[in-house]
């Protein structure tokens, strides 16, 4: 039976579902909240993940427990997770992605970069009894679970446990979804094909798709001082995640490794040291990646290292929030927020002055902890540089395409990344091998289906190969490896 | 490149330059020729880079950097040319991770136009008030080129403290085309009427000379610069080859 393009269906329960036209959140919140209200405010926009999520941390983490929040926009489907709620993506070939935090007090942010067919989102609350799905097309509604179908000419119907059918309220009822009497699908056989995962024994996917998991802490009265100097407290390490057993199959070329999980950055590392709250002596030349090294003449750098042409760092400045649209700015501004090219986005200031997302914890540049604000819009800064070993630095003001003949580029509208060609005599680098991608605040590696694969070692770890078209996030100090001659390092700018 | 003072100025306050390895065009901004200093200014600092045996794409910004130190000292000499400055972009050949590659940078509203495989791509994104209405979906492209505000820059070189350039990086192909331009050409001609005169014209200075004169035609209000340059260089056999798979991973990898 004929689905319209997008279908959306819901099962009754104490939970609170909004539903948007391209973003879905499902929270464990009283529908009759405030933040639902704001939340559908947001979702209604289309906004991105990290304002809904900045939304519903300005409330405070006592308000809501648990929430799973997805967008699925062109290839990209980001999803994040809090507390017990979970997500599955389903794919047009049935394999099932199960997404879920580890404990109650994590929570799980991912970027996915493969086609779907649909999606379920899920709380998992104990009150809740099963009950049928009835379709919705766009609202707030209790619910216990949401079904988003993408593509209408499959036969894939969204999945519910064995209920009794309940006739749907709407005029035309899909029959696609009362013919569906069966269990769940039964996770995915271990024979997958290289390209989408290690089979495991687990029912989730931990090890095939980056995984940033924190533990947030509840809001509570902070100190002033900065942590960069100090070993990392008990509070802020990751919450323990159970490796999931793994079967290595005989079929995929590469390993993923069980250790795979990305710390947060504020684990120490012990040759960080920021007096002035700048990576001295990390960072040797990033002339490129500054725009006024050459304009500030009162900022002398010492040799050998970095000529920033940044003022000092200031305390949070409101005024360098702003967008101005005006043709000429006398007022010294803030050249990172006031200049740069970056999208707009909700932001937060570390105390040194260092934007980050809206949702920080700590800052990625520096490892000072976030104190609590309301974020604020500015245009989101160059957030790193990549070090090739060529010896040439590219700025990430814009993402990047590696390869040894990569694809003509494209215009100003949509993506405008820069675009380069590594040598490769031996042809060992494929055309378009790889690409580094900025989503949101995080720096994105994804290898494009390369032949020979493409390897990151993270500080501290040994050389992963990652899975080809999946996101996973950079952390500074990483080093990307494309053939055993070519490789380079992502380090985080301010 | 061609150049036309247009019906209404009197004096052409662009400048273009043309070398081995950097084409730019700059247009400036000020009363009394002042706009004139500013642009002659910046094209003579982007000047500079042709003379380089090797180029790299920070030696472009640095470029933009003294010329934006050079306009402000000069507005401090002669204060009667307080307020003047220059919109600058324009292509360069750098050596970059070992081949080369095109840098396209841009500070303001002039644009830089690729042209291959019949199809016309701005490869830049203004600087201006009327690109961010656009872009926000407030007016259409379209409505962006009479709109009345058309011509409010939000970063020229010239101000304080420097504004940061676009600088865009990707490798050459054979066969392609630039145009780079001031925006007395964009706000004149649609990008079709662009694309029509580059199919057209095969020989880049006729092509530049064509461009100008059509929007010359078309009322221009502004003077409108131009230079074409066009890539022929032949095909890099080693790129297009398929990837030579290596032997499957196995335990020695750490």
């Amino acid at each position: 039976m004929s689905w319209s393009t997008r279908q959306v269906c819901y099962s009754a329960g104490s939970w609170t579902a909004v539903v948007g036209e391209r973003l879905w959140l499902l929270a464990d919140l009283a529908a009759a909240e405030p933040l639902v209200r704001r939340c559908w405010d947001l979702v209604q926009a289309d906004t991105d993940v990290d304002e809904v999520i900045a939304a519903i941390m300005h409330e405070g983490f006592r308000a809501v427990d648990s929430f799973a929040v997805l967008r699925h926009h062109g290839e990209t489907t980001h999803v994040v997770i809090r507390g017990s709620a979970e997500v599955r993506l389903y794919t047009p070939t049935e394999e099932v992605v199960e997404l879920r935090t580890a404990g109650a007090a994590d929570w799980v942010d991912r970027s996915l970069h493969q086609s779907f067919s649909g999606f379920r989102l899920l709380g998992r609350s104990p009150t809740d009894a099963a009950s049928g799905a009835l379709p919705v097309v766009g609202g707030v509604v209790r619910a216990a679970a949401l079904d988003v179908l993408l593509d209408a000419s499959g036969s894939w119907a969204p999945p519910r446990a064995a209920v009794p059918e309940v006739a749907p309220a709407a005029p035309a009822p899909p029959t696609a979804l009362a013919a569906h009497t069966g269990p769940e699908p039964a996770h995915p056989p271990m024979d997958l094909p290289a390209s989408t995962s290690v089979a495991e024994s687990g029912p989730t996917y931990h090890d095939l798709f980056q995984e940033t998991q924190g533990a947030m802490r509840e809001s509570a009265p902070y100190q002033a001082e900065s942590f960069y100097s100090a070993p990392p407290s008990p509070s802020t390490t990751p919450a323990a995640v159970e490796p999931p057993s793994t079967v290595t199959p005989a079929v995929p070329e590469w390993r993923p490794s069980t250790s795979a999980t990305l710390q947060p950055v504020d684990t120490d590392v012990p040759d960080r040291a920021y007096p002035s709250g700048r990576d001295a002596g990390l960072i040797e030349d990033v002339s490129w990646a500054l725009p006024d090294a050459a304009a500030l003449p009162s900022h002398q750098p010492s040799s050998g290292q970095v000529a920033f042409g940044y003022p000092d760092p200031r305390p949070h400045s409101d005024e360098a929030g702003d967008v101005s649209l005006t043709v000429r700015r006398q007022r010294p501004v803030v050249s990172d927020s006031a200049e740069s090219n970056g999208p707009v986005m909700l932001a937060t200031r570390c105390p040194k002055g260092h934007l980050n997302a809206s949702d920080a914890y700590s800052c990625r540049v520096c490892h000072a902890r976030v104190l609590e604000q309301i974020p604020s819009p500015a245009a989101r800064p160059q957030l790193g540089v990549l070090r090739l070993s060529t010896g040439d630095v590219i700025p990430l003001d814009r993402g990047v395409i590696m390869g040894r003949d990569p694809d003509v580029p494209a215009g100003h509208d949509g993506e405008r990344p820069h675009v380069v060609r590594l040598p490769s005599p031996g042809k060992d680098i494929s055309r378009r091998h790889l690409e580094v991608r900025l989503d949101g605040w995080r720096v994105l590696i994804v290898d494009l289906g390369s032949t020979n694969g493409t390897f990151v070692t993270s500080p501290g770890g040994s050389a992963e190969q990652i899975p080809p078209h999946s996101g996973r996030a950079l952390e500074h100090g990483a080093v990307v490896s494309l053939a055993d001659d070519v490789s380079f390092t992502f380090e985080v700018t301010g | 490149m061609a150049s036309d003072r247009g019906r209404v100025r009197e004096v052409n306050e662009d400048s273009a330059i043309v070398r081995n390895v950097v084409f730019a065009v700059a247009d400036g901004m000020g009363g009394h020729a002042a706009g004139e200093v500013a642009s002659g200014m910046a094209t003579a600092r982007v000047n500079q880079l042709g003379e380089r045996a090797t180029l790299k794409p920070d030696d472009v910004r640095d470029a933009l950097a003294l010329a934006n130190q050079d306009i402000l000292a000069s507005v401090e000499r002669y204060p009667e040319r307080a307020g003047m400055g220059t919109t600058i972009c324009g292509l360069g050949l750098v050596g970059f991770a070992g081949t080369q590659h095109w840098v396209v940078f841009n500070l303001g509203d002039c644009r830089v136009y690729r042209f291959a495989e019949d199809n016309l791509v701005r490869m830049t994104v203004d600087h201006s008030e009327v690109e961010e209405l656009v872009a926000s979906g407030a007016i259409t492209s379209e409505a962006a080129r009479t709109h009345p505000r058309r011509h409010v820059v939000t970063r020229a070189l010239g101000m304080d403290p420097v504004p940061d350039a676009d600088l865009r990086v990707f490798p050459p192909t054979p066969g392609e085309r630039f145009v780079i331009c001031s925006d007395g050409l964009f706000v004149e001609l649609s990008d079709a009427e662009i694309a029509d005169v580059l199919r057209t014209e095969p020989n880049p200075q006729q092509a530049a000379e064509a461009l100008v004169s059509r929007a010359v035609e078309a009322g221009g209000r502004d003077n409108v610069t131009v230079v074409v340059v066009d890539h022929l260089a032949g095909v890099d056999e080693s790129t297009t080859a398929d990837t030579e798979p290596r032997r499957p991973m196995g335990a020695d990898r750490t």
